[in-house]
């Protein structure tokens, strides 16, 4: 280890940081006393550019010497630049220049610097959670993920109900921060090892406490079920997603998923791969996933609040991916994280026009506020039934293939599958009757977008070019990854 | 290639009529009949090129990797039994532009919903494997719900709703026991021809996720007790999706039934057949005892087509060339006859009077004797008069059932008894339509002849019906061919 290799290695985080200090530097300075607006426009534009030079940063690691196929040896796993973590720290930065793009024409309160820079501070969290395949790294990262969130998720502070979101969140997270540490603590008693690679060495051996491991595995699933926003620890989603600002309800939904799928699937997984006490995991496992599914398309049924069914929604869609899990193989994994791209991509899509409205309307809109907007806003609306018929999972969009490819999963993971009767078959019954509920609050969304006609509230809204180009990219990505997700997957698959 | 042309047509048509402002009204539609009329005309170039081409059943083949992580395929091709259902899917797409042809509240959205659901029927006919053709099946479930609840009447959007839920809870089964048959085979891969010659499942797997299949595709079938969203959806939905609806898409769940869940477990299609068989034939009583009594000459069909897709369930049940023949032949009847129906109560009829109440008709034989008449055509059709296709399939049908040995002969005494409810609730509804005074109900509006546009579809859709019913070769010519397969695996399956 040298000093260089670090700094290449940590290159294009470091990039983002002095991105971030720039953009606060001259907020205070500079243009202390212009208005609100060029404030924004100006520190969302300083923050956009080093992403952009971050993942320019991203890109040239990938194409150089800093990346590696290898099993890591390198500062025992602290980073590890593979394809696959470099292309999903990239994905990180891209949906942050996303969420920036969407947050820049509704900044909350006069912190205008602070706001995008605790979403960099989030998205540089991020990357390390993907990076790190060491414990300790990856629970630093994790926490600095969590607290730029609640800080963010609390950043209207005029109004009491963002505080008390704030607080909730903030509460829950630090309870479920001190789960997921305990259960860390004994995973290490029981493998001696900080570094993934070797801790998977060490379960594989054997030689591990099985019932260390329990406590490890339970600790793990309720420490990242609440990052993940999975029953019965998801109470916190539903108030945290109405009451933050919408994008940063969007980068919750999406960013802090993806990293902590991203993590759950190299923990966990190897534990419950080699675990005695399978079984019992699988059983646990099945439970949070069934129960995500049922409360989040039940709750989600009776919601007037658009953002409030989001979180409902992204309670169950929780519980599909955690189908991907069971399966506890490397084909499970890999439609795990497709799932997360694809979920992120729509939900942000979704999210990003929600927020839009929201500006337009100036307080948190009702699916009602939603009617007729195929008429003043036709292109809008067809973005938005994009994004919501692939989060339901109508075929041809990529919500489909990966629902199905994280139930193939699991099903072909038995070892006896032509026992029609036993193991997953039942829970992807129930997984899929739960998705024809979830067409309902779906439908009925798309219903007030593009069938009503009567519309009071809204006018023809002009979106930004950048908010329009982003919302046009996910909206390919969400088309083209369902048409031909091949690509997505192989990459997946060959570097994981 | 030809074959594949209709979905590319379908969706292109979508696609680009969706983009055209609304106000540009007579070009949608005369746009939209272009795209109707060429997906028809690709059909039947499919129709003379596999009368030509030689002796292999699946023609026109394409086969391309396409997502090998779950072993899926794009693997198209077409038979008999599909040509003849993508011939049915052009005459209605054709039909169904006609009698919207006075639309005016955004045309351009109609279309792009109407296409997006042809094309997704165009591929499921079409789909050789089970991956892509549940793609296009569930592809064709959400335009449904839109054409409905935006230009459908009454209790638009709760039919719709029902319908969607019903259709998407269908093919989600169905979708569960496409899984089962790809791990079940051990084979991992969805292509049906593969699975149809080397499956090999066992005979409990065929018993336990033959139901699963039937169940799942019998929902869009109108199966009973699944059949609720069929009367609703038929009559809130506009003209054209209910002659869709009834003529069409019903079609795809029961094309399912015959050519995923028989095709592929015939034994389990053995053990199951009398239990269809029981289904079918309460179908065809039910679902005539409750048309003789509805007072809206909507539902009357709409229950009429439950009806009438019974015979093609009892079909599919006898599992023998006859039975399979006509329940193949009674897809095709019931399709250009259901729709038949549907265009002249939905739009011919109702445009002019303005209810669809039976005792709210005033005379009309008096007053509107062309449209009168062609209703009783159309409804002589229905009931399976000599001469027309509903007689050949029906007894088709009724010969098969009579050969099925599995079957109780109750079964066969309560479809004679349907045929006769049919025949009585077709001639009580004629004549309680068009044979009776109601003076309260305008009884001066003189009633304006039927537009071109309405002759013509009403025109075609007759001619089909006759010439089939008097030269029903032209289709059994293609369809004996596609169905031997199907029989060769029941005949292996019974020893």
């Amino acid at each position: 280890m040298s000093y260089s290799e670090l700094f290449f290695a940590t290159l294009p985080e470091l990039i983002v940081v002095l991105g971030m200090f720039l953009a606060l530097g001259y907020d205070y300075t500079k243009f202390k006393d212009k208005d609100l607006t060029t404030r924004a426009n100006k520190a969302a534009t300083l923050s956009s550019i080093a992403l952009l030079l971050g993942l320019a940063g991203v890109i040239w690691q990938y194409c150089g010497a800093c990346c590696t196929t290898e099993a890591p040896s390198t500062w025992d796993g602290q980073i590890v630049l593979t394809p696959l973590t470099l292309g999903f720290k990239a994905l990180v930065f891209v949906l942050a220049l996303f969420v920036i793009q969407f947050a820049k024409p509704q900044v909350p309160n006069k912190h205008v610097s602070e706001y995008f820079g605790l979403i960099l501070l989030s998205t540089l969290g991020m990357g390390f959670v993907i990076t790190a395949q060491n414990l300790i790294m990856f629970f630093v990262a994790l926490e600095l993920i969590s607290l730029s969130l609640y800080g963010l998720t609390a950043f209207q502070n005029r109004k009491d109900f963002s505080v008390e979101a704030g607080v909730k969140y903030f509460a829950i997270g630090g309870v479920s921060s001190a789960f997921l540490l305990y259960g860390l603590s004994y995973l290490y008693g029981a493998t001696h090892a900080l570094n993934f690679a070797d801790i998977a060495a060490a379960l594989q051996s054997g030689q591990a406490p099985a019932s260390y491991l329990l406590i490890a595995a339970t600790g793990i699933v309720v420490g990242l079920g609440f990052k993940i926003a999975a029953a019965p620890f998801h109470l916190w989603a539903p108030d945290t997603y109405q009451c933050a600002p919408v994008p940063v309800a969007a980068w919750i939904a999406t960013g802090s998923k993806i990293a902590s799928f991203f993590v759950l699937i190299q923990l966990f997984g190897p534990v419950l791969e080699h675990s005695s006490h399978r079984d019992t995991l699988i059983t646990g496992l099945v439970v949070v996933s069934v129960v995500s599914m049922v409360l989040g398309n039940i709750g989600a049924l009776r919601q007037t609040c658009v953002k409030r069914m989001l979180a409902y929604s992204s309670v169950a869609h929780a519980g599909y991916i955690l189908i991907g899990l069971l399966s506890a193989n490397k084909e499970g994994y890999v439609s795990i994280l497709f799932y997360t791209v694809i979920y992120s991509c729509a939900t942000l899509g979704a999210f990003a026009i929600i927020g839009i409205i929201n500006d337009r309307l100036g307080r948190e809109a009702n699916i009602d506020d939603f009617n007729g907007c195929w008429k003043q806003n036709p292109r809008l609306s067809l973005l938005f039934m994009i994004f919501i018929l692939s989060l339901a999972g109508i075929p041809p969009l990529s919500g489909f293939f990966g629902k199905l490819y994280l139930f193939m999963a699991a099903i072909g993971s038995q070892s006896e599958i032509a026992a029609w009767n036993e193991g997953f078959y039942w829970l992807i019954a129930v997984a899929l009757m739960m998705s024809a509920v979830s067409l309902f609050y779906y439908v009925k969304v798309l219903k007030a977008f593009l069938v009503s006609d009567d519309n009071p509230t809204l006018s023809p809204i002009q979106v930004g070019k950048f908010e329009g180009l982003g919302l046009i990219v996910l909206a390919v990505l969400v088309v083209g990854l369902g048409l031909y997700p091949t690509g997505l997957v192989d990459f997946i698959a060959a570097y994981l | 290639m030809i074959a594949f042309l209709t979905v590319i047509i379908s969706f292109l048509g979508a696609a680009v009529i969706g983009f055209i402002p609304a106000k540009n009204n007579k070009l949608i539609r005369n746009l939209a009949l272009l795209v109707a009329v060429s997906s028809f005309g690709a059909a039947v170039a499919c129709y003379f090129q596999y009368l030509n081409a030689g002796s292999a059943v699946f023609q026109q083949v394409i086969d391309l990797a396409w997502i090998p992580a779950i072993g899926a395929k794009f693997k198209i091709g077409v038979d008999g039994l599909s040509i003849s259902l993508l011939i049915l899917t052009g005459l209605i797409a054709i039909c169904g532009v006609l009698f919207s042809w006075e639309l005016n509240d955004r045309p351009n959205q109609f279309y792009a919903y109407y296409f997006a659901l042809i094309g997704g029927v165009f591929g499921v006919f079409l789909s050789l494997d089970l991956f892509l053709l549940f793609v296009f099946y569930e592809i064709a479930i959400v335009p449904k719900y839109f054409i409905i609840a935006i230009w459908g009447s009454g209790k638009k959007t709760y039919a719709a709703m029902k319908l969607v839920l019903y259709s998407f809870v269908g093919s989600a089964v169905a979708l569960l026991g496409l899984i089962a048959l790809y791990f079940g085979s051990g084979l991992n891969t969805f292509d049906l021809l593969e699975l149809m010659a080397n499956g090999d499942f066992s005979t409990q797997f065929q018993v336990v996720v033959f139901p699963i299949l039937f169940i799942g595709f019998g929902i869009l079938a109108g199966m009973w007790p699944f059949h609720t969203w069929a009367p609703t959806g038929h009559v809130a939905a506009p003209t054209a999706a209910s002659m869709l609806l009834a003529g069409v898409v019903m079609k795809l769940g029961a094309y399912g039934c015959l050519r995923v869940a028989i095709g592929l477990l015939p034994e389990g299609a053995i053990h199951w057949a009398p239990i269809v068989g029981w289904i079918a034939v309460i179908n065809i009583v039910y679902g005539a005892l409750i048309a003789l009594v509805q007072k809206d000459f909507k539902y009357v069909i709409g229950y009429s087509s439950v009806s009438h897709m019974g015979f093609v369930l009892l079909g599919l049940a006898t599992l023998n060339e006859v039975g399979l023949m006509g329940a193949s032949l009674q897809m095709f009847s019931h399709g250009i006859i259901g729709a038949l129906l549907f265009a002249i109560v939905g739009t011919v009829i109702y445009s002019r009077t303005h209810t669809r109440q039976l005792d709210q008709f005033h005379n009309l034989m008096q007053r509107m004797p062309g449209i009168c008449w062609v209703f009783i055509l159309a409804g002589l059709a229905s009931m399976g008069l000599p001469g027309f296709s509903g007689f050949v399939s029906e007894l088709h049908v009724l010969i098969g059932t009579w050969h099925q040995g599995q079957f109780s002969i109750w079964i066969i005494i309560l479809t004679g008894f349907g045929i006769l409810a049919t025949f009585t609730y077709t001639l009580v509804k004629i004549h309680e339509a068009f044979f009776r005074s109601s003076p309260a109900n305008n009884p001066n509006e003189v009633y304006a002849p039927m537009t071109v546009a309405e002759r013509a579809g009403c025109g075609i859709l007759l001619l089909f019906a006759v010439a089939i019913g008097i030269y029903p070769n032209l289709l059994t010519v293609i369809l004996e061919p596609s169905l031997a397969p199907i029989l060769e695996a029941l005949a292996t399956a019974a020893k």
